[in-house]
This record gives structure tokens, C-alpha cells and sequence, in this order.
């Protein structure tokens, strides 16, 4: 699939998928994105160009496209764009463009890394260029710091909790044996 | 730029793994193109020699973590990470799954009080840098060695190993009894259980989380989610995506982006209101926990576990925050914390193998190549699945199930070759059974391939769906017999004493490998009731095998006559037949030449043949791989209910002693064992009453 401004992207994901900078989820990207951006209605305005995914890259559908899919559309675009097969005067887009495809093909390739990247798009965080170590890392870590706010909650709720729950009314065999155990000492 | 050529242009995958030609004025953002870009940030060196690990050296027992800071924390786990590879690299073992648990094992080992606290390993083969805190790591050179350390979690080998584990999915079970067990004597201590995403397919699992929400205990069970739930983690073409629904569930609970949302949304109402509404705030976050953060944490919640999660394993910050917290806090319940790992983390080259360094042999730390010593003929289990798909071919009736074992029963060339008859059901043995069940009933050719100690736990189905209701549902029971260095919690002893016992099932164990080939024929053409064959572990002893490794369905109830003798007769029974082969030259040097014989078949035997080396015989010995019971048994049963036992006839059965075999060498356990050719030619002279003879053999053995 050829892409639009092809030279300009390249420059305009340098400043997605950091730590702190959100775009907001297009709505044409997934179900989840769209159940999300709901409760997301607080973010600023969407960026006016579209900017092609994975998925586009190597010109498969984002749902359904198996293991097999994947690797014979990488297939076919890795010898499209290896520079050994361009001409001379398209050796330098080419190349920048066989690279994309193998970064697609990489994280497409294995699930739990397609996985992270469907979420990822799914946030709107980043849709090209992901994985090279210091990007992949940045949206994992985001990802990841997400988690750490979640579980903080968590262990609150489980000390709010824990203050009543061995009221007389809980009548489990572990909160009656805790109830025993407390009169005993 | 470079003119096109076709020979340079290499297949399109075989460049991911090369540097690229490309013209000067490229900067590389990376080290180098092609290679794969899933390199750890930290590149660390590993190097032949024992790496450097100044802190680890100081730490003999958990006692000595308690006072180190969280920096030197994670430099422990560096330098406990380093260890396991240089260990498992001298040894062989399992890799991957250890070095996902490092910062686990550290952050548990650092806030809990063990051996006090009771800390639970479902996954046994991962304690490798368990045992490395708890005083074992100078023993860590004698892994999976006779009489060394076990590869998996053993109570009687130290303190700290609450609950043998090896077959999985047990854990949640045990510590839930243990932690009844320490509210019923009063005690307070922790009880911690560390079980994997592939045992939660097990439905073990759910029997005691539903058990455990119920007594409402308080314990604690860390799921350890690597999304690696069969094994090896991939198929021979790529990585496999899981089986089973309960991945996708699990998955879902990583992102809980829209209840975070929807909390901040609350959080900032409140705020906005304030006061009283703060109650009201509170209910709804507990009615959003479990509408919105998706059906997988409700189902833990329903269940009555609490849970924590998803929480990043690898972060020991995190991990000691939450462990802390939990442990501190009086009357929990039940909890579940998810932990996030990636197995093989931190080793470079396990991290990019397909199969994660699930299990390996030596190799060498700084390249990842492992030392395979090459063999002349394939494993049992790569003749066993050749054979299959050389019957498959031919009959498209015929299916193949197993139960996360795609690698260990060589499915996943079955797999490869025809991907719609292949099952995986997940760590799921009875469910395994039953499934097949189902699918002879509407015609089809099942094919279980399940390891025979594994095959314990679907052992109810097998009687009551398979063989009770007489549906032709085949059993390839492999490792079947003693099988080295994972010892007594795989070893498959006892398989002809269960299958034989049950009226409708042909039982057979093919002597090599080109019996095997024909075994799986024969089993493919026994279509009117159950039937299973067993082979061990090991490779092919060298014989002329069909084309294709397409066997021959061989006569039901017929054995074969090896060697012709007399005065005494081995009749072997499965990978037995060998032994007594050699015993029969060993023997041949005393100047005695006895008959061996193969049966082939315990079930139904071959009641001629055994007559005719009754009657032509002084001594009848049975040789099985295999517990008190089985194939000896059933000889012995017929003899006397033929009268064969009423006159002179000595018979005498070789089996498997009546006790669990240690790890170790196969050669080492056969001699444990007393089922050594030596062992059997020496149990012929004694019968025999030639004691001097018996003795020289015995003494040049131990020699």
C-alpha cells in the first residue's frame, strides 16, 4: 500500500508514543478505541493526517489476518522494496520503506508483540515506527505505568475491604477460624 | 544503489537474520539491520567462565536479602540471572521458564519469611533460582544428575520445597490445604502459590479456586502470565498463538484502560462534589470493577479471589510493593495477583528462540548454540509421529490430540502437515480423553498422544468414556517406562498395569522402532474397540524401516519368537525385548543359549506362544519397563489358570521395584532399577542354581 508524504512520517512519529504525549483514538481504528474515546472526550483535536499502521504497511486487514497472512504479505513487500531490487534512484526510499516492512513483520509476526501493538493503536499512542528499542520501550512503559496506577487501586480497595471483612455477618469457615484465632490471642 | 541480481536475492525470511547490503549514506538507527530488533536494552555479556556475581556470592539463604536496598535488589537479580545461565549452560535443564521468574523469586524470597511462609512452585521446573536462594547453589552443578539435585521442586530435598510439583496445575490445591491446615492449627504464616497461564487450562485450577473462594482462607496465588501455554511455545513454522479461550480473557485484563478512565472521570466528579458523595463514588467503583474491567477479572472475582493486577514481573519495585502490601494486610481472603514476565527474559538468544529455551542441553552462554550430540537414528517420538502422518495420509479419518505437548509427542510435525487434524487442548488430559471419545463417535480415528504418567490424570475417562462404552480411541503413551534426568514425577511406570487391567483394551509396546511404525498401523486398523501402545524415551536402536515410515498393521494377539534356545525363555515385553537381547550374549558367553521372545502384546496375549515355551522350557521369565501388575502379571495369570504352573515351569518376573527411581542417567536408573541386561542374565544363572556364574556377571558390572 503506498503511503501518503511518505518522507513526512517518518518525522511526524518521532514525536508520538512518548511518555506523556497522547494523540486521541481516530475513530476508524478499532471497537475498543471507539468505546474508549467516549470517556476520553477530554483530549484536543485529532491529528489531520492520517498515518499509516502495521497493518497497512504490508497491506493486510487488522482483524483476522493470521500468522500466515502476515508472513506471506511481508513476503511480498520485502521483495518489492529490497534495495537489492530497486532502481538506483529509488534505492534510498526503498530502503527506508524495507526497513518499515521488516519492523511490521517482526511485531506482527509474534503474538504477544501484536498484541501490545493492537492495544497500543487501539490508544491511539503510536501507529508507525514501533518498534525500534527506545519507541517499543516507551510504549511499554507507558503501558506499564498504566498498570502500576490501576493495581495502586487495587490494594486500596483490598485494605478498604479487608476492614470489614470479618464482620459477624461473614459467616466463611476462614473468616470464622480468623475470628477464633483473633479471640484467642 | 546496486543493480538487481537475481542469485543475490536471498528468500525475503532468510534476510531478517542478515545485515543488509545498503549504500553509505544510511545511518543506522541500530547496531544492525536484520537482526531481529528484540534485543534486551541491556546487552549483557555472558561468558564461558562463571560470570562475576559479588552480591549473590554474599546471599546463601533468604535471611541474607533482608537488609539489601532495592538497587542492590536488582543487581541480585542480574547477578541471579547470570547464574542460572551459566549453571543451566554446564548442565543442560529448563531455561526459559527460570529466567522469567527471577525478579519474582527475589521479591518473594525478599518480603516473605520463608520457610515459615509457604512458597509454592506449580511450575517446578522455574525454582532453578529458587533453589539458588536457598542454600542449594554450589549442589547446582549436579542438576538433573544421579543423585543430584532434582529439576523440579522435592520436599525431601529441602525445607523450602513446600509441594513436589511436576505435572502442574496442583499448586492452588496444595496451598489451599495448607493454609486450612494453618487456620485449623492456629498458626499465622503466609502461604504463597506461583502458578503459569498454561496450568490455569487445567481444570484442577478452577476445582480449587471455586474451593478456595468458598472457605474464604487466606492465601495467596500469583498468576504468572507469559502467554506461553503449550509447550514447546511454538510450532516448528513460528510462534504459536495460545490455545484456548482463557488466554484472550486474560490478555483482556492487561489493558484496563476504559475502567482507569472511567475512575479518573469519577475521581474528578467527586472532587468537583465532594463530601458525602465520596460513598457513592466508592459503590460505583465497585459495581464498574465488575461490568467494565472485563469478563476475566470477574471471573476471579466470582470465584471469590480478589484481584490485583496486571503488574509488571519484571519490575521488582513494583513486585515488593505489592507482595508488602498484601502480606500486611489482616484478613485478605483469598488473593490473586497477575504478574506479567516474558519467558527467557534476559537472554538474548532465549528471548528470540521460538521456543523460548524451554528446555535445553549444554550450550555455550555466549553464542546460545546448544551441544547436540548427533545420533544415528531419531527419538521414538519423531518415528511415532511419522508414522502417523504417514497413516494420515492415507486415512483421513485420522485425528491427533494432545494436551500441550506438541513438541514433547512430535505432533507439531503433524500439526505442520495437516493443521485442521490436529488438536491441542491445553494442560487438559481429561478433557483430552473425553474429546476423543467424541470424536470416535462420529467415525472418526483419534489418536491420543499423551506421556504415560500424564495419562494418570485422565485415567476415569479413559475407563468410564473410552473403554466402558467401547469407542475406538487409539493411546500413544510416550516416555513410557524410566525416563533419566526429570525422574519419578514423569516416569512412566505404571501404565500396563492400568491399561491392561480394563476388559476392552488392546494393550501393545512395539521392541523398536520399526515395530513402533507398525503398532501405529495396527492401532489405526482397530476400529471396534480401544487400544494403546507404549514407547519409551530414547532414540531407535537401528533397524530397516518401510518406506515413507509407512508400517504394516501387524496380527492382534501374535508375538515373535528373537532367538531360539533353551532350558529358560525371556519373553520381553516393549523396549524390555532389548534387554533381554544383550542379556541372551551374555549369557551366550557362559555357554548357556536361552530363548527370547517378544510378545508384543499384553493384551490379548499370545496364549500360544506362551504355551509352547511352557512346555519347551525349564523357566519362564517376564521382562517388562514397568511396575508390579502389568505385563508379568497377566503371563502369570494365564499359566495358572492354564495349568502351565502345575508341573515343573519356573517363571519369574523382572519389573520395575516397588519404589519411586531417583532422577539420573538412564543408565544409572536401570541399574537402580535391577533391570540392566547384566541384572537379567544374572537372574537366569540364579535360577538356575549356577550362583558362580551369576556372581561373575554382577561383579564385572560393578567393575
Amino acid at each position: 500500500a503506498a503511503s501518503p508524504a511518505s518522507a513526512a512520517f517518518a518525522v511526524a512519529v518521532a514525536g508520538g508514543g512518548r511518555a506523556g504525549f497522547r494523540p486521541p483514538p481516530r475513530a476508524t481504528t478499532r471497537a475498543r478505541a471507539a468505546a474508549a474515546s467516549g470517556a476520553a472526550s477530554a483530549y484536543t483535536a485529532m491529528p489531520a493526517q492520517p498515518q499509516p499502521t502495521f497493518y497497512d504497511l504490508l497491506g493486510i486487514s487488522a482483524e483476522g489476518s493470521s500468522f500466515e497472512d502476515v508472513r506471506a504479505a511481508y513476503r511480498r513487500m520485502a521483495r518489492k522494496y529490497h534495495p537489492d531490487v530497486s532502481p538506483p534512484d529509488a534505492a534510498k526510499e526503498h530502503t527506508r520503506r524495507f526497513i518499515q516492512v521488516q519492523e511490521a513483520y517482526e511485531t506482527l509476526s509474534d503474538p504477544s508483540r501484536r498484541t501490545t501493538y493492537d492495544r497500543a493503536l487501539a490508544r491511539g499512542v503510536c501507529r508507525l515506527a514501533f518498534s525500534p528499542a527506545a519507541r517499543r520501550h516507551d510504549a511499554e512503559q507507558e503501558e506499564k505505568s498504566g498498570w502500576r496506577t490501576s493495581w495502586e487501586g487495587q490494594i486500596s480497595e483490598l485494605k478498604k475491604r479487608s476492614t470489614v471483612k470479618d464482620a459477624e455477618e461473614n459467616l466463611s469457615w476462614g473468616a470464622q477460624m480468623r475470628r477464633r484465632r483473633a479471640e484467642q490471642s | 544503489g546496486v543493480l538487481p541480481q537475481e542469485h543475490h536475492f536471498a528468500p525475503a525470511v532468510e534476510l531478517h537474520a542478515r545485515p543488509l547490503k545498503v549504500s553509505s549514506e544510511q545511518t543506522p538507527t541500530r547496531r544492525s539491520y536484520g537482526i531481529s530488533a528484540s534485543l534486551s536494552e541491556r546487552e549483557a555479556e555472558y561468558h564461558s567462565q562463571r560470570p562475576p556475581t559479588p552480591l549473590l556470592d554474599t546471599v546463601n539463604y533468604p535471611i541474607h536479602m533482608k537488609n539489601l536496598s532495592l538497587k542492590e535488589l536488582q543487581q541480585l537479580s542480574d547477578e541471579l540471572r547470570s547464574d542460572v545461565i551459566f549453571h543451566v549452560s554446564k548442565t543442560g535443564g529448563h531455561l526459559g521458564s527460570s529466567l522469567g521468574v527471577v525478579e519474582l523469586t527475589v521479591a518473594l524470597h525478599y518480603v516473605f519469611n520463608t520457610p515459615q511462609d509457604k512458597l509454592l512452585w506449580d511450575v517446578g521446573h522455574q525454582s532453578y533460582p529458587h533453589k539458588i536462594l536457598t542454600g542449594r547453589r554450589d549442589k547446582m552443578p549436579t542438576m538433573r544428575q544421579t543423585n543430584g539435585l532434582s529439576g523440579f521442586v522435592k520436599r525431601s530435598e529441602s525445607e523450602y520445597d513446600s509441594f513436589g510439583t511436576g505435572h502442574s496445575s496442583t499448586t492452588i490445591s496444595a496451598a489451599l490445604g495448607m493454609a486450612v491446615g494453618r487456620d485449623l492449627k492456629g498458626a499465622k504464616n503466609n502461604v504463597v502459590a506461583v502458578i503459569g497461564d498454561g496450568a490455569m487450562t487445567a481444570g484442577q485450577a478452577y476445582e480449587a479456586m471455586n474451593n478456595a473462594g468458598y472457605l474464604d482462607s487466606d492465601m495467596i496465588v500469583i498468576l504468572n502470565d507469559n502467554k506461553q501455554v503449550s509447550l514447546p511455545t511454538a510450532t516448528l513454522d513460528g510462534p504459536a498463538p495460545p490455545v484456548g479461550a482463557l488466554s484472550g480473557a486474560l490478555s483482556k485484563l492487561q489493558s484496563s484502560r476504559p475502567l482507569r478512565e472511567l475512575r479518573e472521570v469519577a475521581k474528578g466528579v467527586t472532587k468537583q462534589i465532594g463530601g458525602s458523595v465520596h460513598e457513592i463514588a466508592a459503590k460505583v467503583d465497585e459495581y464498574a470493577r465488575g461490568m467494565i474491567s472485563g469478563s476475566g477479572s470477574s471471573l476471579f472475582e466470582e470465584l471469590g479471589l480478589y484481584y490485583i493486577g496486571p503488574v509488571d514481573g519484571h519490575n521488582i519495585d513494583d513486585l515488593i510493593t505489592i507482595l508488602r502490601e498484601v502480606k500486611g494486610t489482616k484478613t485478605t481472603g483469598p488473593v490473586l495477583i497477575h504478574v506479567i514476565t516474558e519467558k527467557g527474559r534476559g537472554y538474548p538468544y532465549a528471548e528470540r528462540a521460538s521456543d523460548k529455551y524451554h528446555g535445553v542441553a549444554k550450550f555455550d552462554p555466549a553464542t546460545g548454540k546448544q551441544f547436540k550430540v548427533p545420533a544415528k537414528t531419531l527419538s521414538y517420538t519423531n518415528y511415532f509421529a511419522e508414522a502417523l502422518i504417514a497413516e494420515a495420509e492415507q486415512d483421513s479419518k485420522i485425528v491427533a490430540i494432545h494436551a500441550a505437548m506438541g513438541g514433547g509427542t512430535g505432533l507439531n510435525y503433524f500439526l505442520r502437515r495437516f493443521p485442521n487434524r490436529c488438536f491441542d487442548v491445553g494442560i487438559a488430559e481429561q478433557h483430552a480423553v473425553t474429546f476423543a471419545a467424541g470424536l470416535a463417535c462420529e467415525g472418526l480415528k483419534p489418536f491420543c498422544a499423551i506421556y504415560s504418567s500424564f495419562l494418570q490424570r485422565g485415567y476415569d475417562q479413559v475407563v468410564h468414556d473410552v473403554d466402558l462404552q467401547k469407542l475406538p480411541v487409539r493411546f500413544a503413551m510416550d516416555r513410557a517406562g524410566l525416563v533419566g534426568a526429570d525422574g519419578p514425577t514423569h516416569c512412566g511406570a505404571f501404565d500396563v498395569a492400568f491399561m491392561a487391567c480394563l476388559p476392552n483394551m488392546v494393550v501393545m509396546a512395539p521392541s523398536d522402532e520399526a515395530e513402533l511404525l507398525n503398532m501405529v498401523a495396527t492401532a489405526a486398523a482397530i476400529d471396534d474397540r480401544p487400544s494403546c501402545f507404549r514407547y519409551p524415551r530414547g532414540n531407535g536402536i537401528g533397524v530397516p524401516l518401510p518406506e515413507n515410515y509407512k508400517g504394516t498393521a501387524i496380527e492382534v494377539g501374535k508375538g515373535r519368537i528373537m532367538i531360539e534356545g533353551e532350558r529358560v525363555a525371556l519373553l520381553g515385553y516393549g523396549s524390555a525385548v532389548q534387554y533381554c537381547m544383550a542379556a541372551s550374549s551374555i549369557v551366550a558367553q557362559h555357554g548357556l543359549r536361552v530363548t527370547v521372545a517378544d510378545a508384543r502384546f499384553c493384551k490379548p496375549l499370545d496364549h500360544a506362544l506362551i504355551r509352547s515355551l511352557a512346555k519347551s522350557h525349564e523357566v519362564i521369565i517376564t521382562v517388562e519397563e514397568g511396575s508390579i501388575g502389568g505385563f508379568g502379571s497377566h503371563v502369570a495369570q494365564f499359566m495358572a489358570l492354564d495349568g502351565l504352573l502345575d508341573g515343573k515351569l519356573k517363571w519369574r518376573p523382572v519389573v520395575l521395584p516397588d519404589k519411586y527411581i531417583d532422577h539420573g542417567s538412564p543408565a544409572d536408573q536401570l541399574v537402580e532399577a535391577g533391570l540392566t541386561p547384566s541384572h537379567i542374565a544374572a537372574t537366569v544363572f540364579n535360577i538356575l542354581g549356577q550362583a558362580r556364574e551369576a556372581l561373575a556377571i554382577m561383579t564385572v558390572q560393578n567393575a
